[in-house]
């Protein structure tokens, strides 16, 4: 007896173990029991925190885009920067003062309405965040002198600062006070967006509902849901079954299927606004060879970029010599510098010329692990290799990847960035003040008239004529290519399929906007 | 099955020796009598022979040389297993790779094995504290998740051979630590043991050549089932993004690289695949085949 | 018996001090930093190094020992997430329920499929009812962890549509995780059980009982049984803990907000508040399991139960 008097004590506290998980439910409850439909969206990874100035990260700010809004909006299908809730933008003669006549009639979700303090309190907050200073920088101060007015005083004159006024989104004032510090852990009404947040798990993903007295009138799908679904194949198998509505940026390995399964009306692979580029450290320590210019030109003509569009894109994307996507960005030159088009016996002789006509060791690709930069990585790897030229690939946490590139501490790296709507982007890469990231110091031994590129970048900047902004990008790029530094390789697409349910108006590659979609009928 | 009677004289190496020879006959023969242990040894022995002599059946550049035209093309009187995502030949990547995969599973086996049954006989033999101490340490490292050590020795250190290596055999050693004590705990009890510590043979002396050839046989049936243990922990180290740098293969990277073609291309997911489970199996069933044979219950 | 128990559990507080301080010392070895993560690419450093700061990561590692303890034990919290910024115990506890969950189901599935299947493999040696359980076992245990998932998941979710694939919604969504989890176990089982029982059958003191003349269902289930089912008792607690950190590839496949995946994750970032609570409550718990096992196993075994009742003479 006293056998089974054990057993039954040590079953109960196994009970009470399992009793214990009955007490937390799981918060991404049930939505099927409902009779208002709700459209199911992916996020491929945790949204870390609601508060859109906290985050960088393309993934936190198509979110964001549903839920907040800014002075300009984004329409990629259009074209670029459009006023959202500015009403007009004035700017001064010497473009350091931006006056702006805020909207009328917008009302926050949670019925403020909105005025130029609030305006005035999102910047000023965003310009204390660091993670928003390569947006701020330029700006000296903010004020709001009347309730529809919004001034912005810059340090300089800055050509690009739509992008700013597109991803600083304005919040209301009272309701991010009284949060305080657990802004961005909770749902918030301090948006003027379509949608407020009504559940929010880290772990789980969020809950979105509609908000009625949306300035632009209430949007048609009333209840959104945002999954989290981190395996690119599990999201596959998910969007064919049915439990996700809105697929984008599919993994083209499956394409066949995903179209198969959609249909012509209801897929499609829009040009992506990304672009991937190998560089090439010409002050590397560890590898003094890649002073040679000679090397540099060979590595490059060696490279079989229709190679890499295979292996990251399968054949979907493209190949490219720009630095951002002419589609999206009207500054990009197309024409005018040079374009290292494939050719290994160009490659072997200028190996040769440089005196490694057995080939020669040129160091580690460094590259994040994620999917498309591996994949590159190998490709441009063995590309070398046919030719001679041979390097290691190394692969390391985009964080660990970011610091080392920074610090110049790599031979080779394989670069990806998207989201560029301004060819002014190519400051953060080429000038020697720029903040944040940026691989290769054109300053580093003067071998390289870095002076006349930071004269372009910032005359670039300094006007808003475009032809001439042109001009002056086209000599930048010219000067940029002729170094041998950088060599944009391929643009991938963005492949979008979506339910049977839903219609999502005219499909873009980033910035989807829920307001649009409606309920199939 | 002659036992010499003799071998009750410790300090004379030969009657020991005698003896095991002997005991390695019989279990040979029982293991011979046992039809699975004898196809595991035998599928063993062909992907061993295959992957030694890989180079005399395909060159290694087949495996590492990318055309991406015939990418993920499926298997034909070139490519036997067909092309990977880049292009190359597969039957060539699975067969080099399995070099790389079976020898970092056998060499972590060892060193593990080393590393813990040292820890397992000091504290076995020298017991009290010492044993305590050693067992109450181990109980706490084995509380930390060993993936955390994998990935910081790999984050650390960077994703190669040595260092694989070296993170499997933290991940892995624990096992032998309490199964060669407890293995010593129950031979230190016997008399022969006793008259050695009499004759004034040293403690290192006696863990060596005496403890450790009767615990030998427990040791190697472990070590042979770790070993397609360490083979599946290899490949769920990829699919976590921790596998070898390119382009050497590995069974574990290959898969991992296959995951997304599953649908599209099942072949690339479908070789590497049988050839861990073919390799898991064969080792599994040597090893349940050893420890049959080692049972002194079985009746012959 | 109870004096062991509590020692058991007393024994618990120097595991956790352990514990973090050997994660401590292994995440000092590790490269990288919250402050990068969370601030992005284009942050100066500058700004990365403050909010390292702030965020405390930067302290000397016995700092941080401490400081965690005294949290710990004072203010009874994990602590903060360097990298959400949220109580650290608000993400945990739920994710650790979750897998504790999945595990749970699948130590039951294997349990009850592989132990009987085991011991019929024994009984029945060398027939149909041996090979056929015996071969899928040995195939079964030899499939990689993902692959297994993977299959599973165009099985029942694409081809046959009767599976969701992905999140824990309904209760459906557990049982394509939980077997993913459950079926090496179950493999295992059935192999270890076999062996167990032949063991066991093949003790002199089972010819004993025959030759007194016992009837040879009495022969396997009291004696044979009893013994064989002592070591597999372990093993199950042993797996259990396994299978908790086994998860992280059920969890990362099926998109289930588990505590495997959680401290896969934040590792890269270095999110030390959060891997020490994950960790500390994953070796809460396989201690209560173990603890748990080994009082089953003493009061099957009256040997055993003697060993631990000796101190009280």
């Amino acid at each position: 007896m006293k056998k089974i008097g054990a057993l039954c004590l040590s079953l109960l506290m196994l009970v009470s173990l399992l009793a214990g998980c009955g007490s937390s439910s799981s918060s991404s409850s049930t939505t099927t029991s409902s009779s208002e439909k709700t459209l199911i969206m992916r996020a491929e990874s945790a949204f870390t925190s609601l508060d859109p100035a906290n985050s960088n990260n393309t993934h936190d700010i198509k979110l964001y885009d549903q839920i907040y809004e800014g002075l300009y909006g984004m329409n990629e299908a259009k074209g670029g920067y459009y006023n959202e809730l500015a009403k007009d933008v004035q700017v001064s003669d010497d473009s350091l003062t931006y006056t702006i006549t805020i909207r009328d009639g917008v009302t926050f979700q949670n019925g403020e309405k909105l005025t130029a303090s609030d305006c005035a309190f999102t910047y000023e907050r965003a310009m204390k965040n660091a993670a928003m200073n390569y947006l701020t920088t330029m700006i000296a101060s903010v004020e709001a002198p009347n309730d529809q007015t919004f001034v912005i005083h810059m340090k300089y004159a800055y050509a690009p600062l739509a992008h700013t006024l597109f991803r600083i989104k304005i919040l209301e004032q009272g309701e991010v006070t009284s949060q305080g510090a657990n802004f961005g852990t909770i749902p918030n009404k301090a948006g003027t967006g379509a949608y407020y947040v009504s559940e929010y798990n880290v772990a789980t993903g969020c809950k979105l509902s509609a908000y009625d007295n949306y300035w632009q009138g209430a949007p048609n799908i009333k209840n959104v849901e945002y999954r989290v679904l981190s395996d690119a194949a599990a999201s596959v198998v998910a969007y064919e079954n049915g439990e996700l509505d809105y697929y984008e940026d599919a993994a083209l390995s499956d394409w066949n299927s995903l179209y198969a399964k959609a249909g012509a009306d209801h897929s499609t692979m829009v040009t992506g606004n990304n672009i991937i580029w190998m560089g090439i450290n010409y002050a590397s320590k560890t590898s003094t060879v890649l002073d040679n210019d000679l090397v540099r030109q060979a590595m490059f003509y060696a490279i079989n970029k229709q190679d890499v569009n295979l292996a990251v894109t399968e054949g979907y994307g493209s190949t490219t010599d720009t630095y951002m996507v002419p589609e999206y960005v009207p500054t990009q030159p197309t024409t005018g510098f040079q374009t290292y088009s494939y050719s290994t016996e160009k490659a072997k002789s200028l190996l040769a010329q440089a005196g490694y006509p057995n080939g020669v060791d040129v160091g580690t690709i460094l590259t994040t692990n994620s999917t498309n930069n591996s994949k590159t990585a190998q490709v441009l790897q063995n590309d070398l290799e046919a030719v001679g030229i041979h390097a290691e690939v190394q692969m390391l946490d985009v964080s660990l990847a970011v610091e080392k590139w920074n610090a110049q501490e790599f031979d080779i790296c394989v670069y990806s960035d998207s989201g560029n709507y301004d060819f002014n982007n190519i400051r953060q890469q080429v000038h020697s003040e720029s903040v944040g990231m940026y691989c290769i110091n054109y300053t580093t031994g003067n071998k390289f008239n870095w002076q006349r590129i930071e004269e372009l970048v910032a005359l670039g900047a300094g006007t808003a004529d475009q032809t001439q902004r042109l001009t002056y990008y086209t000599e930048l790029w010219s000067m940029i290519m002729d170094t041998a530094t950088i060599l944009p390789l391929i643009n991938r697409p963005v492949a979008i399929v979506w339910s049977t349910r839903i219609n999502i108006g005219d499909p873009v590659p980033t910035y989807y906007k829920i307001r649009n979609f409606t309920w199939a009928a | 099955m002659s036992e010499n009677v003799t071998a009750a004289r410790p300090s004379a190496q030969e009657p020991v020796k005698f003896k095991k020879q002997n005991q390695a006959k019989e279990i040979w023969r029982r293991f011979r009598k046992n039809r699975g242990s004898m196809v595991g040894l035998f599928m063993l022995i062909l992907i061993l022979l295959a992957i030694i002599f890989a180079n005399v059946i395909v060159k290694y550049s087949a495996a590492t040389t990318q055309n991406l035209s015939i990418k993920l093309a499926g298997p034909s009187s070139e490519h036997w297993f067909g092309t990977d995502s880049y292009g190359r030949d597969l039957f060539a990547r699975v067969l080099y790779g399995g070099r790389t995969s079976i020898s970092i599973a056998v060499l972590a086996t060892i060193s593990s094995c080393i590393v813990g049954s040292t820890l397992g006989a000091i504290a076995g033999y020298f017991g009290g504290k010492v044993d305590n101490l050693i067992m109450r340490a181990l109980d706490i490292f084995m509380s930390v998740p060993d993936i955390l050590f994998t990935m910081a020795v790999v984050f650390a250190l960077g994703a190669n051979f040595v260092n694989l290596l070296i993170a499997l055999t933290l991940a892995y050693f624990t096992n032998y630590v309490r199964l060669v004590r407890s293995q010593i705990l129950s031979l230190s009890d016997l008399e022969y043991i006793e008259a050695a510590k009499a004759g004034g043979a040293s403690s290192a002396r006696i863990i060596l050549s005496h403890i450790f050839p009767n615990a030998m046989g427990v040791i190697i049936v472990n070590t042979t089932l770790n070993v397609a243990k360490i083979i599946l922990y290899e490949s769920t180290l990829s699919f976590l993004g921790l596998g070898m740098p390119p382009p050497q293969p590995e069974w574990g990277q290959i898969l991992a690289e296959a995951r997304e073609y599953m649908r599209s291309a099942p072949h690339m997911l479908l070789f590497p695949a049988l050839a861990i489970i073919l390799t898991a199996c064969a080792v599994n069933l040597i090893g349940d085949g050893m420890r049959d044979a080692m049972d002194p219950h079985l009746k012959s | 018996m109870y004096r062991y128990i509590i020692k058991r559990i007393l024994f618990l507080i120097p595991t956790i001090l352990g514990v973090i301080f050997i994660i401590l010392l292994v995440l000092n070895f590790t490269p990288g930093n919250p402050g990068r993560s969370i601030l992005g690419v284009s942050a100066p450093q500058e700004a990365v190094d403050q909010l390292n700061q702030e965020l405390g990561y930067n302290d000397p590692l016995m700092v941080k020992y401490v400081h965690y303890l005294k949290n710990l034990v004072v203010n009874h919290s994990f602590g903060t997430s360097y990298f959400t910024r949220q109580p650290v115990a608000n993400e945990v506890l739920p994710r650790f329920w979750v897998t504790l969950k999945l595990s749970i189901i699948g130590i039951i599935i294997s349990t009850l499929v592989g132990v009987p299947l085991g011991m019929l493999t024994a009984v029945k040696q060398y027939t149909a009812w041996d090979y056929i359980p015996s071969v899928l076992a040995f195939l079964l245990a030899a499939i990689p962890a993902f692959v297994l998932g993977m299959v599973l998941l165009f099985v029942f979710s694409l081809k046959l549509n009767i599976l969701p694939s992905y999140g824990l919604n309904t209760w459906q969504c557990y049982i394509m995780p939980s077997l993913c989890m459950a079926i090496p176990i179950t493999a295992f089982n059935i192999r270890f059980t076999k062996s167990s029982m032949l063991e066991s059958i093949r003790e002199d003191y089972i010819d004993t009982a025959r030759a007194k003349g016992a009837k040879e269902s009495t022969v396997i289930w009291k004696h044979a049984l009893k013994n064989a089912l002592l070591p597999v008792i372990t093993n199950i607690g042993l797996n259990m803990g396994g299978l908790i950190m086994g998860a992280v590839v059920a969890e990362r496949l099926f998109s289930v907000a588990g505590i495997g995946a959680l401290i896969v994750d934040r590792i890269a970032y270095k999110d030390e508040p959060v891997i020490i609570a994950g960790t500390i409550v994953i070796s809460i718990t396989f201690t209560i399991i173990m603890l748990i096992v080994d009082i089953i196993y003493a009061f099957i075994d009256p040997r055993i139960r003697a060993k631990y009742t000796r101190i009280k003479g």
